[in-house]
């Protein structure tokens, strides 16, 4: 049953970013996207990873809020009635980008960890 | 896409997730929740200035939206399985989170 959580965090970040972020953005630019991210991923986060919501079990993969987030923001341009398709490029090039980053991460952690073994 | 779409794109999507890994967990250790808080407007407020507010992030026309928060969610996903992360544990809260995000895209584009 710790899924149900997962479930509703998920659907809860999805919700706060997507509801509110445009509005602030679109009336304030740059500084007023910045804020939207302290309000709707401040209690995101505070929701889904601090209080735990989503289940994130040890020895598994960190599943981020980022992805019900990014599920959300697409999946709403769908349901409103726009092709899956004309998003992919976008999609495609973003996410072997974030691989290459995150592997990037993992191998800088993994040597500064090494660097801390040697002493 | 052009090319400097993708060049722009790929380095957003290589960034975000960098950044999260590297740094996020050293503002919670240190300040509990209200690091978390903290470090959401740095980190993510920032990217999105770079991602969404300039347009590192080039979106197709016509297309729905693809945000930042993918490469978070794709890169710390990879990150674990470059860890060899259990695949098997990982799955379930993958696919409840999956689907509450669609459930939230239906909620929301219910919305005006």
């Amino acid at each position: 049953m710790k899924q149900l959580g997962t479930f509703i965090g998920s659907m809860i970040a999805g919700i706060l970013v997507f509801a509110v972020w445009g509005e602030l953005a679109s009336s304030y630019g740059l500084i007023g996207g910045w804020f939207a991210a302290l309000v709707t991923i401040g209690l995101s986060w505070s929701v889904c990873h601090y209080a735990g919501v989503i289940d994130n079990k040890d020895g598994a993969a960190w599943v981020d809020l980022g992805l019900p987030v990014g599920v959300a923001g697409t999946s709403l341009g769908v349901f409103n009635g726009l092709p899956l398709a004309s998003a992919l490029p976008t999609l495609g090039v973003l996410a072997i980008g974030a691989i290459c980053g995150g592997i990037a991460a993992a191998i800088v952690l993994d040597s500064q960890s090494t660097e801390e073994a040697e002493g | 896409m052009t090319g400097s779409a993708v060049i722009t794109t790929f380095a957003s999507g290589f960034i975000f997730p960098f950044i999260i890994a590297m740094v996020w967990g050293k503002y919670v250790d240190k300040h509990k929740i209200f690091g978390g808080v903290i470090v959401a407007a740095m980190v993510v407020g920032t990217m999105w200035m770079v991602d969404h507010g300039v347009g590192f992030i080039v979106q197709g026309a016509n297309a729905p939206w693809v945000d930042q928060a993918w490469a978070a969610g794709i890169g710390l996903l990879a990150l674990g399985f470059y860890k060899k992360a259990s695949f098997k544990k990982t799955v379930p809260t993958l696919v409840f989170a999956i689907l509450g995000g669609i459930v939230a895209g239906f909620i929301l584009s219910n919305l005006g």
